[in-house]
């Protein structure tokens, strides 16, 4: 086993990984960025290393210097977290060469499943589900027909030289198909300078499901079940649990696209922790997206549910370790539900809200877990993601652990800047998400109609005089805005010249 | 003592006397004592509530048992108080930079006649892309800014007049 460990990364994964390590007896070595001095990873780690300033491209990107601070503690492996290096495949490669090891797969596979086609073409051969579809422009009307007929209406329209909506077009039914297509290259041509477009299968209403797998450095592979991901705000994940609602209505389905997810991760001879994303209709048919070669941010939820811990498990892979569990010994018991706790602004289009958090309490008792990144008093910095801390749930059922959540929620307190938690005391008592009636699209329409909860007058009469008791206190003055929604502030400021 | 407070868009008016109170048209008696630092216990008659109490700014923030953040003010009624209203403000508006920055784009051209609440530019701060709307309508007379620009705190964008 490993005597001591780096960790590439910052904030609530790089605690997470330290408090694996120490359970471990591995000595934890963090890295810093000069903004992130104080922050809580750096306290918590048996030593710490600054590798730059603030900006993550002068600092926690930079593969020379993270290597040159492993060499000079001595560290034997270095453990990516999620995002900054931890999908590099050159990252992986450098960490070999200088004979460190990098807690994650080899960097051919990271290589091999860092392409959305390339992992396409993986998944096809490996006979995965993809979302069926032309992955050349087809230019003839009647080809079109033919195809679209195959794959059966309604169909999506896409312009093959570009994304973001332009020269997309939904066709129903056949007698559409024509007019579609026609505008669809010509607005494809306007935006693109070219008007190939190429047809998929429309997934109505999907659902974002993902599988974990974990395979060691021998050739044995397992999947933990599936995760679902499906609130989401502009492809960001912002609740997560296992099992799927979708699970619990079709069961044979977890064995299903857990082996589908096998098939892929055994073609590239995948090891360590890995995700397979895909897409659900509501029936049941699911489609393979995309993979992600490192550990997910929503990793716990899997962890409660089959008691298995991820990070202590990618350590001991990465040490040479055989894995012991086989799949027939991996259990799933109750529901996990996990919400991710962001420095940001609901009521202000999610605006990101850093500064200083003048109190903060987290919540506890019963089947409560906070893996978080900062203290009171710690200010957030504006250079990084805006996740302040990741908020899970145990319990036997959904709707139990849905009530705990609630629960939990209530107790967080996070003052001096915005933060989320509001919309997760609404979402928990949304009649849709509490039947787990869930697509991609849920939150925005969610949004659409949130709203505060409204406390009651008592409530509002005992605010109303804590707040008396040091507004009271002090001469009336203009204090200075130093954090919360800057830019609105800003916006204030300017109406009132 | 007479207080205006305002919370969630509506007006009250607080008396305090001592222990006793007038809020609007409901008076009692009420104990309050501080637990630790920004954190209150409010005993009304013996209903407990346990309010976090932070400065925020000019108004004050506050988190009651049920957990639900928010903004009041609290003003003496000597003061004058009042919201900023967008349609009365006169001159031009300037939009500055108050977090260090991204221009991703910028959705207006020096001439571009905008409404209140219309999107200006996108900017990325903490990797988040987010939309600046015009504070109030007119015609945007100044860009000083680029798309791809990084902005410090405190930079000029754009002036809506």
């Amino acid at each position: 086993m490993f005597r001591k460990v780096l960790i590439a990364n910052r904030g609530e994964i790089a605690v997470r990984v330290i408090r694996a390590l120490r359970e471990m007896k591995i000595a934890s070595v963090a890295i810093f960025s000069e903004v992130d001095r104080r922050s809580l990873h750096v306290q918590m780690a048996d030593e710490a290393i600054c590798v730059g300033p603030a900006p993550s491209a002068e600092s926690y990107l930079v593969k020379e210097k993270i290597l040159a601070a492993a060499k000079q503690v001595g560290a034997e492996a270095i453990h990516p977290g999620y995002g900054f290096l931890s999908e590099n495949a050159a990252f992986a490669k450098a960490c070999s060469e200088a004979k460190i090891k990098f807690i994650g797969p080899d960097w051919h596979a990271i290589e091999q499943m860092g392409s959305k086609t390339a992992a396409r073409r993986v998944a096809i051969a490996a006979g995965a589900p993809v979302v069926p579809g032309t992955e050349q422009g087809v230019s003839d009307f009647r080809a079109a027909r033919k195809i679209a007929a195959e794959l059966g209406y309604p169909v999506l329209l896409k312009a093959a030289a570009g994304g973001g909506g332009k020269g997309m077009r939904r066709v129903d039914k056949e007698t559409d198909l024509a007019s579609a297509m026609s505008s669809a290259s010509s607005e494809a041509e306007r935006a693109f300078g070219s008007g190939e477009v190429y047809l998929e299968k429309l997934i109505e209403r999907p659902r974002h499901i993902e599988v974990q797998v974990l395979g060691d450095e021998h050739g044995n592979i397992i999947h933990l079940g599936e995760r679902e991901c499906s609130i989401q705000r502009r492809h960001q994940k912002v609740v997560e649990e296992s099992p799927s609602p979708l699970m619990l209505a079709k069961p044979e389905l977890r064995q299903q696209i857990g082996e589908a997810a096998l098939r892929i991760a055994r073609a590239v001879k995948y090891s360590n922790a890995g995700t397979m994303e895909f897409l659900a209709d509501q029936k049941g048919n699911f489609y393979f997206l995309e993979m992600n070669t490192r550990l997910q941010v929503e990793h716990p939820v899997t962890e409660w549910v089959t008691g298995i811990d991820l990070v202590r498990w990618q350590i001991r892979i990465a040490a040479g370790e055989k894995l012991t569990i086989k799949q027939d010994d991996v259990r799933w018991s109750g529901s996990a539900i996990e919400c991710r706790v962001y420095a940001e602004d609901p009521e202000n289009n999610f605006f990101p809200s850093p500064g200083r958090l003048t109190q903060y309490e987290e919540p506890s008792g019963p089947g409560v877990r906070v893996d978080g990144g900062v203290y009171p008093g710690w200010t957030v910095p504006l250079d990084y993601d805006p996740l302040l801390a990741k908020l899970t749930v145990w319990s036997d059922t959904r709707s139990s652990a849905i009530e705990r959540m609630r629960r939990a929620v209530a107790e967080y307190r996070v003052l001096g800047i915005k933060t989320n938690l509001s919309l997760f005391a609404q979402l928990m008592s949304d009649a849709g998400w509490v039947a787990g009636d869930l697509d991609t699209g849920f939150l925005d329409r969610f949004m659409q109609k949130f709203e505060q909860g409204k406390p009651s007058a008592e409530s509002t009469l005992a605010s109303v005089l804590a707040a008396a008791q040091i507004a009271t206190q002090k001469p009336a003055a203009t204090h200075s805005i130093e954090s919360a929604s800057l830019w609105r502030a800003a916006g204030r400021r300017d109406l009132q010249r | 003592m007479k207080l205006r407070v305002e919370v969630d868009g509506k007006s009250h008016v607080l008396e305090l006397r001592g222990s006793e109170y007038n809020f609007d048209d409901s008076s009692g008696t009420a104990s309050i004592e501080q637990i630790k630092p920004g954190v209150f216990s409010v005993l009304l008659g013996k209903q407990s509530f346990r309010v976090n109490v932070a400065e925020q700014g000019d108004k004050f923030e506050v988190v009651n048992t049920d957990g639900v953040s928010r903004l009041l003010s609290i003003a003496d009624t000597r003061d004058r108080i009042g919201p900023a209203d967008a349609s009365a403000s006169k001159g031009p508006a300037v939009i500055r930079a108050q977090m260090p920055g991204k221009i991703i784009k910028l959705l207006v051209e020096v001439g571009t006649a905008v409404e209140a609440g219309q999107g200006l530019i996108v900017v990325e701060a903490m990797k988040m892309q987010n939309e600046v709307k015009a504070p109030k309508g007119g015609v945007v007379t100044k860009i000083l800014t680029t798309a791809d620009a990084t902005v410090v705190a405190g930079e000029t964008l754009i002036v809506v007049e």
